[in-house]
């Protein structure tokens, strides 16, 4: 029997969805741990032993001063082996914004305050858009994904002038007035999109991005 | 020595409401640290989108920020990011400035904040207080007179009678003197809030719901007004916890610190429930005064701030908590009344799911440690005494604002599971009103459980709390209500693992103290003892060394029970005809109650956890306010959790008691008509009451008589409060809220696939109003628009429940019909609305004024054509047909075609205009 893909889901002061992506991952047949972030710094847990990452959501270090900011501050050295590693890594919603400050997609985005200046917590439909290497959309491209939004500081803007590795767009009315919902790495591997596809823990249509990731390893 | 530095920061893209305004973080670090200023830009603003901001602009301008004495949340956070930066942080403040017309608008809390106008000199951001020698009082040297205006000059809200009983002891006990701290006690374990002495005044109120409660002996009942929460069966060896509280004091002086200490609160009671339990869902209900221009009652114009400012903070408080939090919104409702300008009626409810090993209630036993989780600070002192009087204009209640701070709290939601599951504690307890004096004393008392008992007795040494600032008052680490602390019974045998736990998620734990079983409670200052045995000796200063008896026996007042005036049944409505029914339904649909408040539920998130089937929102637009929250919470599983709720401010003023019977029926039959076993069902009360008006006990006696009557035909109340100080005078204008009654109902069902739920399924299919239905608009949403008062509110007679209830329940579980929802505020015609607004169809009756009284109990439901025979043989003249669902979305009344447009304008722009334009 193959022994099942381990999963890290990592874990930060004020990360609250880990639960529900714990389970999501169970559901597809992983063997996902919670991981807490500053073991991966010690060294007391080793991020090479896990085939997938998975930063989830939440409100880490309560977002004071900027939505991820701490966090990604706090996990910089864990961060950098996992950037060497060439690790499959998603990141959703609070995970994208420490993503985001981690400079994982280079520079020129950045993550702002929803147009309407509220939270936004609504279905969505995503579109995925075809992307030439992108493990977590990998044959998806045109499928339209409903899972829910559950933020306020969701909208991608380009301040640069490098264009994002566009994955998935919105099909339904913005939760945060963007026109983007995912994006990718150049080297395919890491994924950023606010919205969350493992609500419901179950949901057919999310699981299939969390999925591709496992297949890929 | 340590230096301010200032770093300012403003977005490099401002939008419209950002222009002019900076974002300013003070940081108090070392001398030495200083030259390492830049390196702490990285943590504190994005490069992408935000400058930091070397000279600030010139002109006029308006910085606000927490006033000195307060401890800014951020400063942990931010702490923790600039010490991995290499630079430590001794305090924080976070301001923000606005210059000119940025500060327009912006509402400055006179209890908690400041504004500057000119640049501010600040020389320390650390707060500053001073541990001060307690004040000795010897009441046995003051009159009748002085003892009282001692009780009034301490804000102890302690009675006559209360303060004569403290000096009997002082007596008795042999003391010299009493202490301020010693009368801080006293007041918190005899005020209203804790004691529930007005119920008991009233005739043992809380005793009667329990008895009735535990004769009924619903199987489901685990435990019942035992705990923090009621604990219910659930499946698969799980329980659920789940209760409600409100906070209507404190909303009033300050709603967003008001509304999310509320809802952090009742996540604490969830966490310490039995043995810890986890918080998967949440009710939000709050019920503001009058919006802009206040017609009703123009003096609370002088003395309150706006409703608009209450309901904004209300949303802002209760998404930062629950967001935070990481638990889903279930249901979230926003009233408005006149009266409740006086105080908001804040009601907050969590659901919480644990083991059945850990459901019970735990009780110390001599040698368990005391240890408590997080810092004390001076916010919140003297909140459960304030909460237990009537707020006037000149009351001075500036000390018992509360500040909340989710994240601290959040880090309690794995760590609570692992605590449990690691079984180092034998109890737990969470600290809301009375501080340590409350959470660890209410564990240490002399207690008999059935399965199990303590003798009482309590050590606490007030030298080890670690503060949030320097020298806090013996008095205010007693009593003071400071937010997100956690008191823990741990077994000293296994104080390693529990620490283990801790330093794992960050909790910051003390040891305080020791269970003694010597039936005392004690409190010493002594800076050398750290350690415990149930025969640490008292050492150092002692600061209080009372027997647990001598706070028994509060004595209690004399309540007169007056009965109120008949009341006047004549009432002139108009006659509701085809020339006026869109008027009429226009006045429904736009009324503030029934409005669309999509607006406030999309701030709350509604699918964290993963386990949502059905929030607080529901429809083809995603729109309509859901009636019926549904969750599957064991993962894997398809068990459901149904959760509803019901609270009707116009019917309980116009009959109190018929009103709280109606409200307790909505939530119950609720949950039975989408096919819960009647038997499955748990409810919950929280009574908000006037107790200065004269009538109001005749009233609450009323309600809790018709609740109980109500329990035994339906399903047990098995937890409950009461807030007991609804009423406010301001120059001699006395102003009561109506004797209210909110009522939460949650139930479980085997498989959630069963359920049947609100939304219309197809053109061709048939409606069907089922029960007894009332003809009367007296309390109706309706009656208020028109500014109608009196005549009779009719109710489904009380020895027709059991038979309604279970012809609902047999059709249900029969799936006659394929959706269904409660008539209640607003009637069939808003019933009839919504469900068009949902699905996208329309509605065609031949009913007119027969849509617009509401018949609470009754229910909406839609049935295939050929169900219809099964229908009528179950309710006879009680079903009555209401319309055909058409394809086309429109209200047609009779043949007439109700102006859609204007209905759902009204309906749609309601919200928006009076919370966020005003």
């Amino acid at each position: 029997m193959m022994p099942k893909k381990k999963v890290a889901v990592w874990y930060w002061p004020g990360t609250n969805c880990e639960v529900e992506s714990l389970e999501s991952w169970k559901y597809l047949g992983a063997d996902a741990r919670l991981v807490f972030a500053k073991d991966f710094v010690s060294g007391r847990e080793n991020i090479r032993d896990y085939y997938v990452h998975h930063w989830t959501g939440g409100f880490t270090y309560s977002d004071d001063s900027g939505a991820g900011a701490v966090a990604a501050i706090m996990a910089r050295e864990a961060i950098e082996i996992l950037m060497e590693a060439q690790l499959p890594v998603i990141m959703e919603c609070n995970g994208f914004q420490i993503g985001m400050r981690s400079r994982f997609f280079g520079k020129g985005l950045a993550l702002v305050e929803n147009d309407c200046g509220e939270f936004q917590s609504m279905p969505v439909l995503h579109r995925v858009e075809s992307s030439p290497n992108c493990i977590w959309t990998k044959e998806l491209e045109g499928r339209v994904l409903s899972f829910p939004s559950a933020h306020k500081y969701g909208k991608l803007i380009i301040t640069g002038e490098k264009q994002p590795n566009v994955v998935l767009v919105y099909a339904s009315k913005s939760p945060n007035g963007g026109h983007i919902a995912g994006i990718c790495s150049d080297n395919g591997l890491w994924m950023g999109l606010m919205d969350h596809p493992g609500r419901p823990y179950d949901n057919p249509d999310g699981l299939l991005l969390y999925a591709n990731g496992l297949k890929t390893v | 020595m340590s230096k301010i530095i200032r770093i300012a920061r403003a977005p490099k893209f401002p939008k419209r409401k950002e222009t002019g305004i900076y974002t300013i973080f003070y940081l108090e670090i070392a001398d030495e640290d200083a030259a390492k200023t830049p390196l702490l830009y990285e943590v504190l603003h994005d490069s992408e989108v935000e400058n930091i901001v070397g000279d600030l602009p010139q002109g006029d301008f308006h910085q606000v920020m927490y006033k000195n004495a307060i401890v800014d949340p951020q400063t942990r956070t931010i702490g923790a990011g600039c010490e991995k930066l290499g630079v430590k942080l001794e305090a924080l403040k976070v301001a923000r400035r606005y210059y000119g017309g940025a500060f327009k608008g912006v509402y400055v809390n006179p209890n908690v904040e400041v504004c500057f106008t000119e640049e501010p000199e600040l020389t320390t951001l650390k707060p500053f207080g001073e541990r001060v020698s307690m004040e000795t009082y010897n009441l046995l040297a003051m009159t009748d007179d002085e003892i009282m205006r001692l009780s009034q000059d301490l804000n102890l809200s302690l009675s006559f009678k209360q303060m004569q009983k403290i000096r009997v002891e002082q007596v008795k006990q042999k003391l010299p003197f009493v202490t301020d701290l010693m009368l801080d006690v006293y007041a918190i374990l005899w005020c209203d809030h804790c004691r529930h002495t007005w119920w008991q005044e009233l005739g043992q109120l809380l005793k009667k719901l329990r008895k009735t409660t535990e004769e009924i002996n619903n199987p489901n009942v685990i435990s019942a007004f035992i705990d923090n929460a009621a604990v219910w069966d659930f499946y698969d060896d799980l329980v659920l916890a789940f209760g409600g509280e409100t906070h209507n004091s404190p909303s009033r002086k300050w709603a967003f610190g008001g509304q999310i200490t509320k809802t952090l609160g009742h996540d604490r009671d969830i966490f310490m429930t039995g043995l810890g339990a986890k918080p998967i869902m949440h009710l939000e209900m709050t019920t503001v005064g009058e919006f802009a221009p206040r017609k009703v009652y123009p003096i609370l114009e002088k003395y309150v701030f706006s409703e608009a400012q209450l309901a904004r903070e209300t949303i802002a408080a209760v998404a930062m908590a629950g967001n935070t939090m990481g638990i889903p919104m279930g249901l979230a409702r926003m009233y408005s009344h006149p009266a409740f300008g006086v105080k908001p009626f804040a009601f907050g409810g969590t659901v919480g799911i644990t083991t059945k090993e850990a459901a019970l209630k735990g009780l110390p036993r001599a040698g368990d440690l005391a240890v408590i989780i997080n810092k004390t600070g001076n916010d919140g002192y003297h909140g459960g005494t304030v909460a237990s009087k009537t707020l006037t204009g000149s009351v001075n209640t500036d000390d018992h604002v509360q500040i909340g701070d989710p994240f601290s709290q959040q880090k309690m939601m794995p760590a609570i599971i692992k605590i449990r599951d690691s079984k180092c504690v034998r109890a737990n307890n969470d600290f809301g009103a009375g501080g340590f004096i409350s959470a660890f004393g209410e564990m240490a008392e002399p207690k008999k459980l059935p399965w199990g008992s303590y003798e009482g007795g309590l050590l606490l040494n007030f030298a080890l709390p670690p503060l949030k600032c320097a020298g806090l008052p013996y008095k205010i680490i007693a009593i003071g209500e400071s937010q997100e602390r956690f008191a823990f019974v741990v077994i000293p045998e296994k104080l390693l693992e529990f620490m283990e736990i801790c330093e794992k998620f960050e909790l910051e734990w003390t040891v305080v103290g020791v269970f003694t079983g010597n039936k005392r409670l004690q409190i010493i200052y002594d800076e050398d003892v750290s350690e415990f045995t149930n025969d640490t000796p008292l050492s150092g200063e002692v600061l209080l060394d009372l027997p647990y008896e001598a706070f028994e026996d509060c004595p209690l007042s004399e309540v007169k029970v007056v009965e109120p005036p008949p009341q006047k049944f004549e009432a002139e409505f108009p006659a509701i005809t085809l020339d006026n029914i869109e008027d009429m339904a226009e006045k429904v649909a736009g009324h503030f109650d029934n409005c669309n408040q999509t607006r406030a539920r999309l701030q709350y998130d509604s699918t964290v956890q993963g386990i949502c089937v059905q929030g607080p929102i529901y429809g083809v637009n995603y729109n309509v306010g859901s009636h019926l929250a549904v969750e599957k919470p064991i993962y894997g599983k398809s068990r459901g959790l149904t959760v509803s709720m019901s609270f009707n401010p116009w019917l309980l003023e116009a009959d109190p008691i018929k009103g709280a019977f109606s409200g307790f029926l909505d939530a119950y039959i609720t949950h039975v008509a989408a096919g819960v076993n009647p038997v499955d069902i748990g409810l919950v009360d929280n009574f908000y009451s006037p107790s200065r008006d004269p009538y109001a006990p005749y009233y609450v006696i009323g309600q809790v008589n018709i609740l109980c009557e109500s329990q035994k035909r339906t399903g047990p109340i098995v937890n409950g409060k009461d807030s007991n100080h609804g009423s406010g005078e301001y120059e001699s204008h006395v102003i009561h809220i109506p004797p209210s009654v909110n009522i939460m109902a949650v139930g479980k069902i085997p498989d959630v696939s069963k359920l049947i739920l609100h939304q219309w399924r197809r053109p061709g299919n048939l409606l069907y109003s089922l029960g007894r239905r009332s003809t009367s608009l007296a309390g109706s949403i309706l009656a208020s628009a028109l500014e109608i008062k009196g005549g009779k509110v009719e109710t489904i007679p009380m020895n027709d429940v059991p038979a309604h209830v279970q012809n609902c329940y047999n059709l249900a579980s029969a799936r006659i019909y394929v959706s269904t929802v409660p008539v209640n505020r607003g009637g069939l015609i808003m019933r009839l609305f919504e469900g068009a607004v949902a699905s996208g169809f329309g509605i065609e009756t031949n009913l007119c004024a027969e849509l617009f009284p509401e018949s609470f109990g009754t229910i909406l439901v839609e049935i295939e054509p050929e169900n219809v025979p099964r229908i009528k043989d179950t309710f006879g003249e009680d079903a009555l047909f209401v319309g055909t669902i058409i394809k086309e979305k429109v209200i047609i009344a009779r043949g007439q075609h109700l102006n859609w447009n204007r209905l759902f304008t009204s309906w749609n722009t309601r919200f928006e205009r009076e919370v966020y334009d005003a």
